[in-house]
């Protein structure tokens, strides 16, 4: 097996409930004290737009015909949709739960000509949207997820009904992966070892994590499921250029939470504020005892932010 | 950045009237062919194995059926000019072969030929396909070889081009990485320049064709649209295990066209003899004027030689009456 985790072979979306994975992610949810009864349905899908295949996670309700708010989730770098399984698990059983895999990441296909300009990886968000022909959705963007639903909400904000930009902001303290760079492990528990040392998360959601994240080479070795061609990126203008500042995010007017880990490395406090305070309909979020991954490290905390501000729209 | 136009979603994407089209009619009119016209041509996209595939339809989807298979580093559209002569009498699909041309890189580099073949098996069962006539050239014969072992069931027939057991060709490393892009180019004019004398080709039919063969990075430089990683012909066991041998192919009983090109450098006249005879219902071939590229160099010889070949089979015939 070259990929660690099931993903549609074709037309057929490819029902992951009944997979060893997904008995682990209702034991790592009992760790955390969260609801495991009768979980939600959960497909992987294919769909093919702007010339690339792309895989996501449709949390979407048991008759298919689900009316219900539609939550459009995107991961950051350097990992997966599968990352927001602990909270989706949560909450899906209140609104259709969307987690696309960004291009070069996952499941999805990777650029053949290495083009990972943020510009055309936000118009495929606006593409998925609109192929699935969705009403429109709060988009919830983390990390450099949080970067493209920045663009996606001044581009295209009559697909979205609100946005949620979790530990991301411009000027981020980020530097970006080196591109070209192929960074090899030996084992899932190597991978997830190192993971450890970017938030207080736990083992079993580590290893979880990580064999999403990893794919088998022919020699052996595993690889981080991504495009090394792919930067990721900090924000810089010299990385990606059109990233927007707090000045342009002034014209975001849609309701907009700000959310964010007060450990983070990643964000600061005060340019955080700064975020929520400059878009007209931003509000604020501190999760305490987080950092950047906070949904992993407090996740009923994020669920409740969330669950909170979606209420009110 | 693609400098060809290709389907974007599952839906096909009609390219009758596209460059593409336009400059594959040219250069088989150059080679001496008689096209017929209006031509017929969809691009789509098939979801196999976990991959975006994707392929050129031409022609009429109530006309006999034959799949194309091209070998490596070229792509789908290298069948151009051959499908421009045949496109009136024949539905003819091209495939592009994964980390080729227009169809997906496998993440993990995955290019064992058991799973390529299976991307065959497959395109074959995903598009309903009955009794095709299925074209493989070197790479594409490797592939199409096993599935004659596999699933004869699925063949009409075999059309082995250029490609046996046995080849005088040792392949070439493929690049550990993705990242490892091999030649850039700084403009498509240099690839021509380079390759037209080697190829044996003119540098107008080298440069219509080449256009759809790259693409663009986004450091401007030009790239050959295959992914680094992939081996090229040759055999290698760790890529290609199991390549079908001369006594396998003895048990393939359906009938089989091998055509060979007349100086082709990649499988030796008295092979291909062999190999003929090995197969119970094994037919040679030559192509002249041609090397290994048989379809590029002589579109015009091919085609004759498979229309006729195709036309003597019963159950071709049986449809046409």
């Amino acid at each position: 097996m070259s990929y660690l985790n099931l993903a549609a072979d074709d037309y057929a979306p490819a029902v992951l409930n009944n997979t060893p994975a997904f008995a682990e992610l209702l034991a790592i949810s009992a760790e955390f004290d969260l609801d495991v009864s009768s979980p939600p349905g959960c497909v992987a899908r294919n769909l093919v737009v702007r010339g690339l295949r792309f895989n996501l996670l449709d949390w979407a309700g048991p008759d298919g015909a689900d009316k219900r708010p539609v939550l459009f989730m995107v991961h950051g770098g350097a990992v997966t949709a599968h990352t927001w399984d602990l909270v989706a698990l949560q909450l899906a059983r209140r609104y259709r739960v969307i987690a696309p895999d960004i291009r070069s990441h996952g499941d999805s296909e990777w650029a053949r000509d290495g083009d990972y300009d943020h510009h055309e990886m936000m118009e495929d968000l606006a593409a998925i949207i609109n192929e699935l022909h969705l009403p429109p959705v709060v988009a919830i963007g983390h990390s450099m997820g949080g970067a493209l639903v920045e663009r996606l909400a001044l581009a295209h904000p009559q697909l979205l009904r609100a946005i949620a930009i979790v530990d991301f902001t411009p000027e981020a303290n980020y530097p970006g992966l080196p591109i070209d760079v192929i960074r090899l492990f030996d084992s899932v528990e190597h991978y997830a070892e190192r993971a450890s040392k970017y938030g207080a998360r736990k083992p079993s959601e580590l290893i979880y994590a990580a064999r999403h994240e990893l794919l088998a080479r022919l020699d052996g070795k595993l690889m981080p499921k991504h495009d090394p061609r792919h930067g990721m990126g900090g924000p810089g203008p010299g990385y990606y250029p059109g990233t927007p500042d707090f000045e342009q995010m002034k014209a975001v007017t849609l309701p907009a939470a700000v959310v964010w880990g007060r450990e983070s490395f990643f964000v600061t406090d005060e340019k955080s504020q700064r975020l929520a305070e400059v878009m007209p309909r931003g509000e604020a979020h501190c999760i305490e005892d987080a950092g950047h991954q906070l949904f992993l490290e407090q996740p009923q905390a994020f669920i409740t932010v969330i669950e909170d501000f979606v209420s009110r729209l | 950045m693609y400098l060809t136009e290709f389907a974007q979603g599952l839906e096909p994407l009609d390219i009758s009237h596209n460059q593409f089209v336009e400059e594959a009619l040219l250069t088989a009119r150059d080679l001496g062919g008689t096209v017929p016209q209006p031509l017929q041509c969809r691009s789509r996209n098939l979801l196999i194995n976990g991959l975006r595939l994707h392929v050129l339809d031409w022609g009429q989807e109530s006309n006999p059926v034959l799949v194309l298979l091209h070998g490596g580093v070229v792509t789908s559209r290298t069948w151009g000019p051959f499908c421009a002569l045949l496109a009136d009498r024949y539905r003819l699909i091209a495939m592009d072969m994964r980390g080729h041309g227009d169809s997906e890189w496998p993440r993990d580099g995955d290019s064992n030929h058991n799973a390529m073949a299976d991307d065959l098996a497959k395109l074959i069962t995903t598009m309903e396909l009955e009794n095709p006539i299925v074209v493989g050239h070197s790479v594409g014969g490797l592939l199409l070889m096993r599935v004659m072992l596999k699933s004869p069931q699925l063949l009409g027939s075999a059309v082995l081009v250029d490609v046996g057991p046995k080849t005088a060709y040792a392949g070439w490393k493929p690049r550990s990485e993705v990242t490892e892009a091999g030649r850039l180019y700084d403009e498509i004019e240099a690839y021509v320049q380079r390759n037209a004398p080697r190829l044996k080709r003119s540098e107008e039919h080298m440069r219509r064709n080449a256009h759809h063969e790259f693409m663009r990075r986004m450091n401007g430089k030009y790239q050959l649209k295959y992914d680094p990683r992939h081996p090229m012909g040759g055999p290698d066991e760790r890529t290609m295990p199991g390549l079908p041998t001369l006594e396998q192919m003895a048990d393939y009983r359906g009938r089989c066209l091998l055509v060979r090109g007349e100086n082709s450098w990649f499988l030796d006249a008295d092979d291909a003899v062999e190999f003929a005879q090995r197969l119970p219902q094994g037919e040679l071939v030559t192509v002249p004027d041609c090397e290994h590229m048989v379809y590029v160099e002589n579109p015009v010889g091919l085609a004759r030689e498979i229309d006729r070949y195709v036309s003597s089979l019963d159950f071709v015939r049986g449809a046409a009456a």
